[in-house]
């Protein structure tokens, strides 16, 4: 009798380990790639985009006076430099970022724990503007700075993000919703698109605006896209339609909240629409340059010439006394690489950072009385 | 007693039912159990033949485990034409000090060999160093949160030897005297093996030789530290710093631009034994080597040319640097989430490594340190280190 219970219970080792080693075999063959060459990213996914000069990726046309190239660097801004693009049809790299197929739950099949831990690479300073973390090691702050906060941090107790003046009709203007990230946080790609694929025209930022020579201007689009996941139609300015696409109720008057009524037919945020303190709806053009140094003197304003609305930008940027931008100059020689220390004040464009983080409240360029007295 | 005197002292009856179609002869006087003769003659006995039948069932077994073992062994290890397959072999994992007000690591950035086989780490954003036996067993820390180029309306927090975002480490395995990358301070800071302050260099107040990158221009945000023979080396946004160990100017050389030299945003940096510096042209995609002037010797990844158009790369964002015992160079590439080995003349050998947190695996790898076929690596989104062997090329 032992023996045959013996015999049965080695039977049945053996018989179980028959099925038991489905993990150990190659993937299976149930569901047989075509024979022939695999299929690349690029036949689905479209990197020629990649390759195109970022101002007419999406775009019937630009206009002419606008460019996206950077001298410094010889490169189209945001297009090529690092992982952000230059890749070739038939690359491997895709899957270094991005899973591919299957993924769970990102349309950019990026995992979403790694979006902003990829982005974090290089933007905590370490490789690249555009910054987190300046604010907390450079000011000692223990709460989050104001911004648009990433990750968990964006999430607020109920597991979900508040918007504010994101509706046009709760009490405060504020809305609850959720984004792309993890646990539906706020990551980076619901604003960006780090291949630069379908986004907004360029534009002249502060952090690039020059006080001593504005020949050195670059436009860049930030990688923003046309299309912000809360967005409902693409738009090419970065300008208040923009920032609609999440504060939809930016604009409107609701039973708590009054908002500063803003022009939603601007032509964007451009340095052609910088105008200076003392010449209302002037244009750089009409007034010196150096008279963007100081703290106020300098302003995006739309091109309206009637009772001209401000743009969101206008108002919610970083600090304008910012000195000069040039953190040190660059040259075209070794030899000739020297530090430009004028008009380096208090303050460095370099660690400004908007709208990632700011010490503004509210992500505004100054408090009022100062604030508003700018224009009125 | 044995299992078959056992058997043999059973009572008839068990036996009975059992057996009573069987071929074999039961004498049921005596109790016992004849066996049916073979051609031979021999006799074997129903004990004998369940016991045949056992052992070779288990022979069986044990072959089908074994076979199960070879086909579900790790496949880094897998040797092919006599060759073994780049892989990584992991040896231990340092989460943090384990002790303490904050016992965790927090994107540890850094990491280098020191004295004794100790390891040292830059835990990045919690500022500080901390200090391991060559077993993962915590020894002591030093550092701390100090802020010496404050945002305008803040207040300068910094001391001797406090630290602000330490973005990498380096040895001087002459005296043991600990390097770091103090980013946010726009300075190198130098520290006993024993983790006591000695100096900092250069002026974070200053500008530095030629130009630097540091806010307003003074100081340089050093991203990169080595030292070799009595020299310490750091790089900033576009260019690699050459200093004496005390902190005075020897040297600077890269710029912003594509041409070979040039730089953008490098993260890593080591020198060999006869002063070879290497650089990871981090935004450039590539790594370029440097003879101890400065010259320019040869480029790896992506090219002049291939910067402007279309181009693959052994690299997706290459960082820190060490140079291994055989001369050849190893490079951590966080968004390619591996480790890849150069020769000393800049060809590639080999990729190791995958994204994931088990052990052996990487999430975002930002640094490493080789000794004698160990590798240190700073795994710094799975906010740890971890001690590897890398088999193959």
């Amino acid at each position: 009798m032992k023996c045959w219970i013996s015999l049965s219970i080695v039977s049945a080792a053996l018989f179980s380990l028959s099925v038991v080693p489905a993990f150990a075999y190659p993937e299976s063959t149930t569901n047989v790639e075509p024979s022939g060459t695999p299929p690349l990213c690029s036949d689905c996914h479209g990197l020629e985009s990649l390759t195109q000069d970022p101002a007419t990726v999406g775009k019937a046309s630009k206009p002419a006076t606008w460019s996206a190239f950077d001298s410094e660097a010889g490169t189209f801004v945001g297009s090529r430099k690092g992982p952000h693009g230059g890749y070739t049809a038939g690359t491997q790299k895709c899957g270094t970022c991005h899973l591919v197929h299957n993924a769970a739950g990102n349309t950019a099949l990026l995992p979403q724990a790694t979006i902003a831990d990829t982005c974090n690479t290089c933007h905590d300073g370490t490789g690249g503007g555009g910054v987190y973390g300046v604010i907390r090691y450079r000011s000692g702050a223990t709460t989050e700075p104001a911004g648009h906060r990433v990750g968990a941090a964006s999430l607020n107790t109920t597991g979900t993000v508040t918007v504010p003046g994101g509706s046009a009709t709760s009490a405060d203007g504020s809305l609850e919703t959720t984004f792309t990230g993890e646990n539906g946080s706020l990551t980076c790609t619901d604003c960006h698109s780090p291949h630069n694929a379908d986004t907004v025209d360029p534009f002249i930022g502060d952090r690039k605006r020059s006080s001593a020579d504005t020949s050195t201007q670059v436009a860049t689009n930030r990688l923003l896209r046309r299309t912000p996941t809360k967005g409902t139609s693409a738009v090419d300015t970065y300008g208040s339609d923009w920032c609609e696409a999440c504060h939809k109720g930016s604009h409107v008057k609701s039973s708590s909240v009054t908002n500063h009524s803003v022009s939603r037919n601007a032509q964007g945020y451009h340095y052609g629409n910088v105008v200076v303190r003392s010449g209302y709806n002037s244009t750089l053009a009409s007034a010196a340059p150096s008279s963007l140094g100081g703290s106020n003197f300098g302003y995006t304003m739309p091109t309206e010439t009637v009772r001209p609305k401000p743009i969101c930008q206008q108002c919610h940027e970083d600090a304008r006394s910012v000195g000069d931008v040039q953190r040190f100059a660059v040259s075209s020689t070794a030899e000739s690489f020297t530090v430009n220390t004028d008009g380096v004040g208090g303050g460095n464009p370099q660690f400004q950072n908007f709208p990632h983080e700011t010490q503004g409240s509210n992500l505004l360029i100054e408090q009022d009385p100062d604030l508003c007295t700018n224009c009125h | 007693m044995t299992d078959y005197d056992d058997q043999r002292a059973l009572p008839d009856d068990e036996f009975e039912g059992d057996y009573a179609d069987s071929s074999e002869h039961h004498d049921v006087e005596s109790g016992s159990v004849s066996a049916a003769p073979t051609a031979r003659g021999f006799y074997i006995t129903p004990r004998q033949t369940f016991a045949g039948l056992a052992i070779a069932l288990a022979v069986i077994l044990v072959m089908l485990l074994g076979y199960l073992w070879w086909l579900s062994r790790p496949v880094n290890f897998t040797e092919t034409g006599g060759e073994k397959k780049p892989g990584v072999e992991p040896v231990l994992s340092v989460y943090g000090p384990g002790r303490g007000e904050v016992p965790r690591f927090d994107s540890p950035m850094g990491v280098a060999w020191g004295q004794d086989d100790r390891i040292y780490v830059a835990d990045t954003a919690n500022s500080r160093i901390a200090v391991f036996g060559k077993e993962g067993d915590f020894l002591f820390q030093f550092g701390g949160f100090g802020i010496a180029k404050p945002l305008e309306g803040a207040v300068s927090t910094w001391k001797p030897g406090l630290l602000d975002y330490p973005t990498d480490i380096a040895v001087d395995h002459k005296n043991g005297d600990v390097y770091v990358a103090d980013f946010y301070n726009d300075s190198v800071s130098v520290f006993t093996e024993a983790g006591k302050f000695i100096r900092r260099f250069p002026d974070p107040q200053k500008p530095v030789g030629r130009g630097s990158s540091g806010a307003d221009g003074k100081g340089i945000a050093v991203t990169a530290v080595a030292v070799a023979d009595g020299k310490v080396y750091a790089t900033d946004t576009y260019q690699v710093f050459v200093f004496t160990a005390k902190g005075t100017l020897l040297m600077q050389f890269g710029m912003p631009g594509l041409d070979p030299g040039q730089l953008d945003h490098p993260n890593g940096l080591a020198v060999d034994s006869r002063g070879r510096i290497y650089v990871s042209d981090s935004n450039h995609n590539r790594v370029q080597a440097f003879d101890p002037k400065g010259t320019h010797l040869w480029t790896t990844g992506a090219k002049v040319s291939d910067l402007k158009k279309e181009t693959d790369n052994p690299f997706v964002l290459p960082r820190g640097l060490a140079v291994d015992a055989d001369g050849s160079i190893l490079v951590a590439d966080p968004l390619g989430q591996s480790i890849v080995r150069l020769s000393e003349n800049g060809a590639v050998l080999a990729t190791y490594g995958t994204r994931g947190s088990a052990a052996g695996e990487f999430n975002f790898p930002n640094d490493l340190d080789v000794r004698d076929g160990s590798v240190l690596v700073a795994d710094k989104e799975n906010d740890r280190v971890q001690l590897v062997k890398l088999i193959g090329r």
